[in-house]
């Protein structure tokens, strides 16, 4: 086989790892990623630790997405999505369809100008000064794309990386395998009785990763003050009959007490209270540390009923006390609700169109049970809810089945 | 290229639990072979080993003051005993009850919970049982298990769950316990009879796996398994490079992940036969005039490369190249060298040297994994450094020597400020303490100097703390500007 090739669909912690270890065996891969960005959810991620390491893995976000940018063996693609794949004999034919780059990934040097002048606020920095480009254009949000003549943007490039001739692409590959790594979609709680969405201090613990990342501490939307008491509701859009979701999403379990210890490193005197159903493992001493986090923090068993808005702007927890036996409150200054894992939007589609099959909860199946197609394999949260540290195992699982399959170990 | 007789894999570990994983591996065409740890050393003609840990699990049932016996067991002897158990036959009064106890002394694991599950359906669907499931946290993370929950709960099987609380048991005429306890969710006391009691068992570290991990140099996590939780060591590799360590029997995260770690663990060895015959591209090379066999190096090193005999020599294959020995060497006999792209001979790679330092500059030294990241994410995020800082990048703290420190103060620099890995993230283990015991050395010679020792500084933080490095930097210039 000549120069064997690999198509990854979707630059997670999964795919990237994939591509990383299947350089190392000198096989070149093209990434397709759909958002301008690469490094999956985990690239929006911040560091818990307080005085040591406390292993939530989100650094190896940089180390994954640098080492990928880097390779001469990969290809990343970003904005763009597969549209065609068919095989007869021989190698995969595929057709990758790339929106059209306004920004030229060679010549933006990330410095923001464009960030400054776009009235639409269309211009996006990415998560990783290691994304190529680090800026894109939110298409659906330009002026100038949407037939206006805006030029603000293009006028203040000092390097002319902006550009709006370029048209969509239309890439043809012939890859000799697959590897569907498109991950997860993370549970929108509109749906909950909780105010999100309406209240402006009810927030995701994905948006509490971004504000920690990108400001170093906590502060109320609302009004940029310091929050003097925060609650965390665990299992939000998980273990959820209602929803259908009888799955259990493995990393708020993780997520929420080491959050948790890090606000409250930056902040001693910040109160925490963390509602919840059972405590996953999480951690290699868990037993050790859930004995200590019971002590340090609030928790209380239980599902609260809603939250509401209180006079003084605070928000207001309804529920049943499992230690008294009777319904209680709590008003907080900010609500963080831990959301999900749920199936990738699309991920129906592109199992289909790769011939995957998934389960009932809408995930692919896994190893054999998937039954997948000779020359395809998935790694990462398509399978189901896992933290990054699997994500790699199973990239790097999904990157040795591929050498298998390429006949190459 | 492999030599003739080479063993590819040795299997370091539990005889009982191995020869599932060696069986899989021979599947795949690699030649592996079954050691003790003296097996194994960089030098024999091995491409690396696997440490298959079966590690001890134990229902621990002092913890709740239960006596074992008299139909009190273990979950694994109970699924034992499960197929003699007959069916109850109605007719006979109300059916017997078997009681599972999970997660109520010492935390459970996603297995118990399967395994408690899988004997509950059992024993009400084909027995005629009654069943409850008494626990703390159950575990549900691994795939399915959530489902099974609310399958066997609309089967009739009663879930107690208990936060602080935990049932006591009480033995009655014929020896067996009653359990009493408060329900939560009702708040009603409680008292069964069960017929059975069936306990969880904990899976820990047994005195073997320790005692392995510790003769083969290999750092294990807080739980006394290989490999440590250094997220760099991705949940497989150890610090000694081509020592994986594997739990085949046992998912203390609820993951199901033997067949990935296999095949992770696959990969790793076929990249390394690879790796073998290219030889690293950067390695320590210990000069014998030099070197005055101090064993510094050997002590110091990480990774398990330092082999001492006739000659004090480093391991390329086992060498990481993170430069601690190079700072630690008293003699200076060691350097890190690298192979020019051609694979030509080996070269020095140069000490960071500063160059264009102005007199009151800040000199930042900081390892490549997370300060220089850092320094990027800083820049990127526009979280403000300021133009005159002098950035030093390592590829390991553990590289930076007194020297370099003290050469930065010679020329005239205000402070020099040295950002490693949060402790725990460093590749090299120890990279980071090494580097601030170094700062420490230095702060005591400007003391002693008659300089202010506050002039040098130490900071940890991680690849994604862009704002954190601003603000380290702003801090440390701000009180050097004060002076
Ligand atoms: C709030 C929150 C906190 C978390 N905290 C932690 C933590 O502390 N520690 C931890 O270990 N884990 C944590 N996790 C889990 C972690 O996010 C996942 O383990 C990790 O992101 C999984 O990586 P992945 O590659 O499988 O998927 P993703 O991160 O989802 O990456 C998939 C990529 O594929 C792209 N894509 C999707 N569809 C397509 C398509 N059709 N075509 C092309 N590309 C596509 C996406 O844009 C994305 O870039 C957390 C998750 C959440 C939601
Ligand atoms: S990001 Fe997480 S894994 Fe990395 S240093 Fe911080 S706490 Fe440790
Ligand atoms: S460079 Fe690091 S890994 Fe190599 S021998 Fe020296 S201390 Fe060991």
């Amino acid at each position: 086989m000549a120069e064997p090739n690999v198509l990854i669909i979707g630059g997670g912690m999964a795919g990237l790892t994939a591509a990383l270890e299947l350089a190392r065996f000198e096989v070149r891969s093209n990434v397709v990623e759909s958002s301008p960005f690469a490094g999956g959810q985990a690239i929006g991620f911040s560091c818990k630790a307080t005085s040591a390491c406390v292993r939530c893995g989100a650094c190896l976000a940089e180390d994954r997405l640098q080492s990928a940018v880097e390779s001469p063996e990969i290809r990343i693609l970003p904005s763009s999505r597969l549209l065609e794949l068919s095989r007869s004999n021989g190698p995969f034919s595929a057709v990758v369809l790339r929106s059209p780059r306004v920004v030229d990934p060679d010549l933006c040097t990330g410095c923001g100008r464009c960030v400054d002048v776009c009235p639409e606020e269309a211009v996006r920095r990415a998560p990783s000064p290691y994304n190529r480009p680090p800026l894109a254009v939110d298409l659906d949000r330009c002026a100038r794309f949407a037939g206006g003549d805006c030029t603000a943007c293009v006028d203040a490039c000092p390097e002319s990386a902006l550009a709006f001739d370029r048209g969509e692409e239309r890439l043809a590959l012939e890859p000799h395998a697959l590897i569907l790594a498109s991950g997860f979609h993370v549970f929108d709680p509109r749906e909950k009785p909780y105010g999100y969405g309406e209240m402006e201090d009810v927030i995701t613990n994905l948006e509490l990763e971004r504000m920690l990342r990108e400001k170093g501490g906590l502060v109320r939307p609302s009004d940029g003050s310091p929050p003097g008491r925060i609650a965390f509701i665990q299992c939000v859009g998980s273990r959820d009959e209602r929803l259908g979701h009888l799955w259990c999403s493995r990393v708020c379990c993780g997520s929420a007490p080491r959050t948790a210890r890090r606000l409250r490193f930056l902040e001693p005197e910040l109160d925490v209270t963390v509602f919840y159903i059972d405590i996953q493992t999480f951690g290699r001493d868990f037993e050790s540390a859930w004995n200590e986090l019971r002590r340090e923090f609030r928790f209380i068993r239980a599902v609260p009923a809603d939250a509401v808005p209180t006079e003084n702007r605070r928000v207001r927890l309804s529920y049943f006390d499992p230690e008294t036996g009777s319904p209680d409150s709590l008003d907080v200054d900010l609500l963080v609700l831990s959301v999900g894992i749920t199936p990738g939007r699309d991920l129906a589609g592109t199992s289909a169109l790769l011939g995957l099959r998934r389960g009932a909860d809408g995930f692919v199946e896994a190893g054999d049970s998937g039954n997948p197609p000779a020359g395809v394999t998935a790694p990462g949260t398509v399978l189901g809810p896992m933290g990054i540290l699997d994500a790699v195992k199973s990239g790097k699982a999904s990157a040795w089945r591929t050498l298998e399959n390429l006949g190459m170990v | 290229m492999k030599s003739e007789g080479r063993i590819d894999i040795l299997i370091i570990g539990d005889a009982t639990t191995g020869s599932g994983v060696s069986e899989t591996l021979i599947g795949k065409g690699f030649r592996v072979a079954r050691a003790d740890v003296e097996g194994y050393s960089h030098r024999s003609r091995v491409g690396g080993a696997i440490v298959v840990q079966a590690g001890e699990r134990g229902p621990e049932f002092e913890a709740l003051g239960l006596e074992p016996g008299n139909r009190v067991v273990a979950l694994s002897d109970f699924l034992e005993a499960l197929p003699d158990i007959q069916p109850f036959d109605k007719s006979g009064g109300p059916a017997p009850l078997v009681v599972f106890l999970l997660g109520l002394a010492g935390e459970s694991s996603c297995r118990a919970t399967r395994d408690a599950l899988a004997a509950s359906s059992v024993l009400l669907d084909d027995l005629g049982r009654r069943v409850a499931m008494l626990y703390g946290n159950l575990k549900v993370s691994a795939a399915g298990l959530e489902a099974e929950v609310r399958e066997a709960r609309r089967k009739g099987a009663l879930l107690l769950r208990f936060s602080s609380a935990r049932p006591t048991f009480v033995r009655n005429g014929e020896g067996r316990p009653a359990v009493e306890c408060l329900d939560e969710a009702s708040r009603r006391r409680l008292i069964l009879h069960p017929d059975w009691i069936v306990k969880d068992e904990i899976l820990r570290a047994g005195p073997g796996d320790l005692e392995r991990a510790a003769r083969l140099g290999a750092e294990p996590g807080p739980d006394g398994f290989l490999p440590s939780d250094n997220v760099y060591r991705f949940g497989l590799e150890t610090n000694r490079r081509g020592i994986l360590g594997i739990i085949p029997d046992a998912d203390p995260l609820g993951r199901d992940t033997l067949e990935d770690d296999l095949a992770a663990a696959m990969l790793e060895m076929r990249a390394l036969d690879r790796f073998d015959s290219w030889a690293p591209d950067r390695v320590a090379v210990i000069d014998p005039g030099l070197c005055a066999r101090c064993l510094t190096c050997h002590r110091s090193c990480p990774h398990g490369a330092v082999a001492v005999g006739e000659r004090i020599e480093i391991v390329p294959q086992a060498c990481f190249a993170c430069g601690i020995c190079e700072a630690a060497c008293p003699a200076k006999a060691i350097t890190l060298r690298e192979r020019d792209p051609e694979k030509g001979p080996l070269e020095a790679v140069p000490r960071p040297v500063l160059l264009d330092i102005r007199p009151g500059d800040l000199v930042t030294f900081g390892c490549r994994r997370s300060a220089e990241r850092a320094r990027a994410l800083c820049g990127h995020l526009g979280a403000g450094r300021p133009a005159d800082l002098v950035f030093v990048p390592v590829d390991c703290a553990g590289r930076i020597s007194r020297e370099m420190l003290m050469d930065a103060f010679l020329q005239d620099a205000s402070g020099v400020l040295v950002l490693t890995c949060h402790p725990g993230n460093c590749h090299a283990e120890k990279g980071n303490l090494q580097a601030r015991s170094r700062v420490g050395e230095v702060r005591r010679f400007l003391e002693e100097a008659g300089l202010n020792p506050e002039r040098v500084r130490f900071n940890t933080l991680a690849a994604n703390m862009g704002v954190e490095f601003g603000r380290m930097v702003r801090e440390f210039k701000a009180e050097l500007d004060q002076r």
